[in-house]
């Protein structure tokens, strides 16, 4: 059944909650900063939104799992952070050209791939697709948020680390978790190309059937 | 079977080095296996960016095409939708009440009104240009940044603890108000519900007491007795109830009259003291101790 309007953004709003809401107690956690502040630092930045979308300010494609994030601790750290150093979050950037140019090689690289005449040509099929929409939809988290800030957002292991609740405040290292999350991401992508080619050999879309590998990669 | 993805994803965010990526390429053209597995990859990549592209612009419409009064209600600005609570676990303990450079940027000790802010619409509408890019950061203020902690302290007026400490005891007796007079008012309003329950039982059987179709026909009413008159009749009716010698019906008349009169006046613990001592005293009348439970379950 589809969606309407007030769902999908109720469905994003309770989504990054619990990460927003994580991450403000763990970076504010020396200041007076309350649940209850972090709840409206976290509505206002959605009314932002929405302002800033009506009046053009910025794009329908932005990638607001992360812009939410930013805005949210720009307000906080405005009214809360003792200014010591400058966290690459308050530096203004443009993440939006780097995820375009990636996009783009890689459907560069897709379309001059070399293939034989007894290849599928998985990428203009419409089963295959819809097959890949149906696996993505089944990952499970965390592994949904690394593969995306990996693969969309562009984002480093240590970025993600900081990101994640999981790594973010279980007290290690940035490089520990950061490592924790690399080895994460390769274990999630994994298990996501081989649903994904289980689902396409099934269909009958590929011939040669995936066989599951173990962690060491054989 | 040998894992791919390290070497993949250095390819495709072209970390390889010139010959590394050449033999990549080679390979490609002429292993079909490895040339296959790549293009699944690819595909699945492909599949992720398009996902999240799909996600957000989904999002980005809804947000515009919403009402605000809809918009809002998504977001649980009506207070009437439960809202989300987090485990006790993500609280971190409570801050010291102490002193700090953002305390001082309250207090507009730098004399900076920009630099506060307690609305989105002061950081997002006051300047049209802000955009994603051009987000002020907090170091581009014409705050001065302290370079150590002691500064930071040095910074803090004492008005400020004190202004703090102010406002948290009104905030404290203002909660403290309200919960006593809402305490008040429950109390008087079940008071006041008690209250006309008794006057309901006390009318319907004084009815009981009083009329012909009644078991007592020489019952007083009381209600309309007062000072000396009133007193008179109580004690009559207490003696009448006490003495034995008196027959069954005047002692259950009186014993009966007795309660609904502290019915009516509202004490309900003399009312139910004489009913439950009737109920033993005239234990043989099946028909009497019925109608003084039946009682006693409405004044319960």
């Amino acid at each position: 059944m589809e969606e309407t309007y007030e769902e999908i953004v109720r469905k994003w709003y309770l989504k990054l909650q619990g990460n927003f809401a994580s991450l403000m107690m763990e970076r504010y956690r020396n200041s007076s900063l309350q649940l209850a502040d972090v709840e409206n630092i976290y509505q206002d930045v959605f009314i932002a939104i929405r302002e800033n979308l009506r009046n053009g300010k910025v794009k329908e494609n932005t990638n607001w799992e992360s812009y939410i994030i930013r805005i949210g601790l720009n307000l906080a750290g405005k009214k809360y952070r003792q200014i010591k150093d400058v966290d690459s979050i308050d530096e203004p950037s443009d993440d939006s050209e780097k995820i375009s140019n990636k996009a783009q090689r890689i459907s560069n690289l897709i379309s001059s791939l070399p293939s034989e005449e007894d290849e599928t040509d998985i990428k203009s099929n419409l089963e295959a697709q819809l097959l890949l929409g149906d696996e993505l939809s089944h990952t499970p988290e965390p592994c949904a948020s690394i593969i995306r800030l990996t693969y969309y957002a562009d984002m480093t292991d240590a970025e993600i680390s900081r990101e994640i609740p999981a790594y973010s405040n279980n007290g290690k290292s940035v490089e520990s978790n950061a490592k924790a999350v690399k080895a994460r991401r390769w274990l999630c992508m994994r298990d996501l190309i081989y649903r994904v080619k289980m689902a396409l050999f099934v269909a009958g879309i590929i011939d040669e059937k995936p066989t599951k590998q173990k962690r060491n990669g054989r | 079977m040998e894992d791919n993805l390290p070497l993949f994803d250095n390819y495709i965010n072209q970390t390889l080095t010139p010959e590394e990526e050449a033999e990549f390429d080679k390979r490609l053209k002429s292993d079909k296996s490895f040339r296959e597995e790549f293009r699944i990859y690819l595909f699945t990549l492909r599949g992720i960016i398009m996902e999240a592209e799909g996600d957000n612009m989904e999002f980005a419409y809804a947000v515009k095409n919403l009402s605000q009064e809809d918009f809002e209600k998504a977001i649980f600005r009506n207070p009437d939708i439960e809202r989300f609570t987090l485990p006790s676990d993500y609280f971190s303990p409570l801050p010291s009440v102490r002193a700090d450079y953002s305390s001082a940027i309250e207090n507009d000790v730098t004399g900076d009104d920009d630099v506060r802010f307690s609305s989105v619409d002061e950081v997002f509408f006051k300047d049209s240009n802000l955009e994603l890019n051009a987000i002020p950061s907090p170091v581009d203020s014409n705050m001065p940044v302290p370079d150590s902690s002691e500064e930071i302290t040095e910074h803090v007026s004492i008005k400020t603890s004190k202004r703090r400490i102010r406002e948290r005891f009104l905030w404290i007796s203002s909660i403290a108000a309200l919960f006593i007079a809402g305490l008040f008012t429950i109390i008087s309003v079940a008071r006041n519900g008690d209250n006309k329950v008794d006057d309901v039982i006390a009318y319907y059987n004084q009815w009981a007491t009083t009329s012909p179709r009644g078991g007592f026909d020489d019952a007083p009413d009381l209600s309309s007795m007062k000072g000396k008159e009133l007193n008179e009749s109580l004690n009559n009716l207490r003696s009448t109830y006490d003495n034995p010698e008196m027959s069954l019906q005047d002692r259950e008349m009186a014993g009966f009259s007795l309660a609904i009169y502290y019915v009516k006046k509202h004490n309900r613990k003399e009312a139910k003291e004489i009913l439950n001592e009737m109920i033993v005293k005239f234990a043989d009348d099946d028909e009497f101790t019925a109608t003084c439970r039946e009682v006693l379950k409405m004044l319960d």
